[in-house]
This record gives structure tokens, sequence and C-alpha cells, in this order.
């Protein structure tokens, strides 16, 4: 297997004026095998919508480098980057419903991106029915408006809208938190038919771990702005090794009362801080059980685990 | 023995442009003190509705209570503000929604947003009020009440506002709690503290907790009993351990199958539940849920089927749990399973 995509230190700041910074990806490094399905997790405010925006180039980049394919994408995209690019790499976004121009009939916003190809009219057209029948929708829907859809049915317009480019890669920023369970499964079994026939890679943003851990190949866990642990996305999730990992999983409820009744309440206190001027050493120590004193003062590096195919970021291991 | 709350054969219908909406029809279920009820089902089931016409929030018109009655402690309080010179919206019943950054009042402080209870239903003095609205924060587990009971609701994250609403329900120690989608906005380890807090309060105070969620992980964390409901009516009512170990009702295993499990890791298919809920503006003759249910027999196009008993305190509305029905389907518990095994 060879990477597709390559972050090296990927770091994105927002100024907010007057020497205030939000550091909402941190200088994040890691390589997405070509045709995995990478998950990532973290609470609200981590930074994985920055990080998947960032990477597809809708913010400019504070530094560090994606390299997609051998070659390394611009720090600033132009309108030519963005239309040679479109056709290679693709985001489908959480909100159906603020995601889809509410003017345009489904058939324009499918096929706005095929605008640029040397295709004639009906071949466009053609396409677009293919693309609507692949998703589970109807061809004759081209013609109508995206409020006449459930947010189910929306999601579906997003899909093909983003996949009618063939692209090799595709960012999925929480595509089900906003649908209801049996529509979650429907949709995130669309997702992982079309990800086989078409040979996708796919970075997979979403907050809900038993979705993640049944979706992805990987799962990387993400902490105001830094990663802190990454690897297999079942090990991962039944054997954590950082303490963050470990609250996450924690905190998040099983299907099954009798687990439940077993589970020791140790949610862990406190929220997520804010990611404006983020402090020295580990970004977790204010929230961690198994807090030291080396974590207030140095940070933690992104290391692999001895004997075990991880990469942790915490002191408990950096011996 | 008669519970707290009960609410029976409960209708509620809603005059539209397109017509007459029958958002809830037909639904019973009772709480006890000191027990959670969870309700579940999909958006548009009625599970909101069915509460909001409890609480007496329904606008009517267009919103009309075609049937039903509500009793709680035995005394009926349907379409009465108040019981025994209680009012029943906030004094005998507590509710919280699933938006706190939608519920609260931004312009005014979250202290006095809490003390407007204590005032309106307790005659309280701005100042005892707003005393107890920090005693209550604290209750609450929000640090730095004092300080924090002067505050605007933008000043404060999801979880704290949350928690805030939480205080102002149980402001007037409300018998029944009513938490609407309390955590769907919140992140897990937010979700866990919020309802470790409702636990912790019911062990306290003895309230019953009434539920409205849609996810099967909650209500396996927090319920006793479970109704699930689809299209405005229940069509499994069970104790938490049945409802999980033996679903009885086709959705009640089709929203189990939905979900990731550790079983459906190893097998890797997550079975959907194929196709939407009905219109509501003509509900299906038969079954609500026979267009989608993999087990559809022609009985369940023609008759709507009643609610079939498995065990005391354990119903389903299925007729594959007829009696005289024996064609077996995998996966779901019959009372006939009992009988031969």
């Amino acid at each position: 297997m060879s990477a597709l995509v390559k972050l090296d230190q990927l770091t994105k700041h927002f100024d907010l004026g007057r020497g205030q910074r939000v550091h909402a990806v941190d200088g994040i490094s890691l390589e997405i095998q070509r045709g995995e399905t990478l998950g990532l997790v973290g609470e609200s405010g981590s930074g994985k919508s920055s990080l998947g925006k960032t990477l597809m180039g809708l913010h400019d980049k504070t530094s560090g480098s994606v390299i997609y394919d051998g070659e390394e994408l611009p720090k600033h995209y132009r309108a030519a980057d963005f239309q040679r690019m479109a056709s290679r790499m693709q985001m489908i976004f959480q909100d159906p419903y603020s995601s889809l121009n509410p003017r345009m009939t489904v058939g324009e916003i499918i096929s706005e991106g095929l605008r640029g190809k040397p295709l004639s009219k009906a071949q466009k057209q053609k396409t677009v029915g293919e693309w609507l029948e692949k998703v589970g929708l109807n061809a004759a829907h081209a013609s109508r408006y995206p409020h006449e859809f459930s947010g189910g049915q929306r999601q579906r317009i997003g899909i093909a809208r983003a996949l009618i480019m063939s692209p090799e890669f595709v960012v999925c920023d929480e595509p089900i938190s906003a649908l209801d369970v049996s529509v979650q499964a429907q949709v995130v079994n669309l997702l992982n038919d079309l990800k086989t026939s078409m040979g996708l890679t796919m970075l997979f943003i979403a907050h809900d771990l038993s979705m993640v851990r049944y979706i992805s190949d990987r799962m990387a866990v993400m902490y105001l702005g830094a990663l802190v642990e990454l690897g297999n996305a079942k090990d991962v999730y039944f054997q954590p090794r950082h303490p963050y990992t470990e609250v996450l999983i924690a905190s998040n409820p099983e299907p099954d009362p009798v687990t439940e009744r077993e589970r020791a309440s140790t949610t862990i206190q406190g929220e997520i801080p804010s990611p404006v001027n983020v402090p020295a050493g580990c970004r977790f120590a204010g929230r961690c059980p198994k807090v030291m004193q080396v974590c207030r003062e140095q940070t933690p590096a992104l290391l692999p685990l001895v004997d075990e195919d991880r990469l942790v970021a915490c002191h408990l291991y950096s011996q | 023995m008669s519970a707290l709350l009960s609410v029976d054969n409960l209708h509620v219908q809603f005059a539209t442009y397109g017509g007459i909406v029958q958002a809830v029809r037909g639904i019973s279920f009772s709480v006890n003190a000191g027990e959670t009820l969870a309700i579940v089902g999909e958006s548009g089931c009625g599970k909101s509705v069915t509460m909001q016409a409890v609480m007496g929030l329904i606008p009517m018109p267009p919103g009309k209570i075609t049937a039903g009655t509500a009793h709680l402690r035995g005394e009926p309080f349907l379409g009465r503000s108040h019981l025994n010179g209680k009012a029943i919206c906030g004094d005998e019943i507590g509710m919280i929604f699933q938006d706190p950054m939608s519920s609260l009042n931004p312009t005014m402080r979250i202290g006095d947003q809490i003390a407007e209870t204590l005032e309106v239903h307790r005659g309280y003095s701005r100042s005892e009020a707003f005393a107890r609205a920090i005693e209550l924060l604290e209750l609450v587990r929000i640090p730095e009440a004092a300080k924090r009971a002067r505050q605007y609701p933008f000043e404060f994250s999801g979880g704290m506002l949350q928690r805030a609403m939480i205080a102002m329900a149980v402001a007037c120690k409300p018998s029944v709690l009513i938490a609407d989608e309390p955590t769907t906005a919140l992140d897990v380890t937010i979700q866990a503290q919020i309802l470790d807090l409702l636990k912790d309060i019911q062990r306290e105070t003895g309230m019953a907790i009434i539920l409205i969620t849609h996810d099967l992980a909650v209500v396996a964390r927090m319920a006793d009993k479970v109704a699930v409901m689809y299209a405005g009516q229940v069509v499994e009512y069970a104790n938490v351990d049945d409802l999980f170990a033996k679903s009885s009702h086709p959705y009640t295993l089709g929203l189990k199958l939905a979900m990731p499990s550790k079983e459906s890791d190893e097998t890797h298919t997550l079975q959907p539940i194929p196709g939407s809920p009905p219109d509501l503006f003509s509900p299906p003759k038969g079954c609500a849920y026979c267009a989608r249910c993999p087990f559809a027999m022609q009985v369940c196009q023609r008759e709507d089927p009643p609610a079939f008993t498995i065990a005391s305190d354990h119903r389903s509305r299925c007729w594959l749990q007829h009696p005289q029905q024996s064609r077996p389907v995998s996966g779901l518990y019959r009372r006939t399973d009992e009988v031969t095994a």
C-alpha cells in the first residue's frame, strides 16, 4: 500500500486580532493509504472539520504541507487549483439542509461539477440520471428542488454531487450526524458500496464512535488541534492507550442494558478548553485522570508503541 | 397500585393546509415515581407531540386532542392548567428541551431565568429566588455558581446551558421530569455527564423521568421501561432488558440491526430499514410499519394489529404475535418461544 495523502506538520491558525489565535489544527502529520478509510474522531472544537477543510484547500494553510499522490498542494488555492483538484478529491458535508442551494434543481446541483467537461447536454443529463439511481433516488428527481427531499435523501444528493466527479479521495465531514438511526445505516452502507465499486480512499470525520469503529480501517483521535492516538480502528476502540481515548470510549454508550449497568460512572469532569492560545505541555493535562508533572511542562510527541501498530502522544508511554 | 403519571389512548391531530395530520394515534403508557421511561422513535413519529400534549403546550388550534386521558396520582388533568392549586406545567411536571441554546432567553441572566420559575410558582421574592437559583446551579454542578448566575446564555457552553436548563426544570421539585432529547446536541463526554447528573437528581428526589430519545444506546444506559413509537403509535412497550433481549416487534428489531454493535463489526453489515415512515396525512389502513417490514403478511395491509400481550408489562403491536400465528421469524421473540422451550 502506498500513501495517497500525506500531511506534514499541517497547521491552521485563525487570527482573532489582538494577538489571539485559534489553534484549530496544530502540526498534524499523518498518511492516508490508497483505498483505506481513516476515521477521525474528537469532541466538537477539537479541529476535525478544520483539518478536513484545510486538507481540501477550503482553508489556506498556515504552515505545513499536504502531499497528494506525490504532488505538494498549494498553500493558497486559486480558482484554477480548485478546478484541477475537483476531479481528484471531493467533500461531503455535514448538514444536508444548508449545503444544497435551495434555488437550484437537484439536476443542476449534481451536474455543476461537470460544467467544464466536454460533454453534451444530453450526456450530462444521462450521467446525472445514472448517479441519482446509484445513490438510490430516481432519475426523474433531477428536476425537483432540495426542499422536496428528506434529510437522508438530501445527503444522497450531496453524495452524488461529490462522486459524479469520480474522485479518488473523499472527505466525509459528519455525513450522518443529522440523520435518524435507520437512515444512518442506509447512508453508511451506500458509502461503503460506492467505496468498494469506485476504489475510493476516505477520510471519515464523525463524533459517533461506534459508527467510526464500524466503517473505518484506522481511527485517529484528535484533541484541541493535535492528534493523540492513531491505529487500527477496532484496536483503538477496544484497547485505547491514550487517556483521552479511554475517556471518550468510556463515555460512549452501547445499545445493551447489561453492559450499561456494569459501566462505572467514570465520566470525565470539565469540558474541552478553548483552542485560543493553547498552553505549553500536553493539551489534555488539565482534564487527564493520569496527569504527571512532566505533562504540564513538555508537549508529548506522537510516537509508535513498542510491539504494537499504534501511535500515541502521551508521556505515560515515553520511556 | 396506581402509577404516578399515566396516559391512556391519547390521540392528537393537527389541522394544516395540506389536511389533517394524525400525529398521535392512541398512545398509552405509565410511569412510577423514581422510574425512568424512555420513549424511542424516529423524527416525526410523534414522541415530542405526545409530551407537549401532556404538558398542555400544544397550540389549539391548529392542534386538537381528539381522545384520551392523562392522570397524575390518579387525578385526570388533561386540558387543565392547574391540579390541586399547583400548575401542571413547570410545577408538577418539569421539562428540558433538545436545544438549550434556543430554549433560553438570550437577553436574561441565567440566574434570573431560573429565579423566574420560583417567583411565578412559589411566590418567592426576587432576592430569595435568585439565592435559590444559585443553590440550584450548585446542585447541577456548575462551578462558581454565584458568578455564573449573573452571566448570560452566550457565555455558557452547550453542556453548561443544558445543566442550567435542568436546574430550571427541577427548581419547583416536580414529580415528573420530561427530557426531550436532552443530549442530542452534545458530545459523548458531556452526554455522559448530563445523563449521570439526571440519574443523581432522580435518586435524591425520587422524581420520575420521561426521556425522549432516538438513541438506543442512551435508552440502554438510562431507562427502566421503554416505549418504542412508530407513526404515532407505541409499537412495543417493555422493560429495558426485555426490549433488548426479547425484542417482539420487527421495528425494534430493525432499529437494533441498523446500529453498529459488536456483532455487526464481525459480520460487517449494518441492516438499514428500507424506505421511510408513512405519511400521517392519510395513515395506512393496516399496520403503519407494513411497507418497511421484512416479515409483512397479507393481514398487515388490511388491518391494524392490536397490542398483543407478550408478558405482563410487555406489549407488541404486531400480527406475528397473534396466538394462532406460527410462522417462524428469525430474531423476533415470540410468546410461544417460552412454551416450546
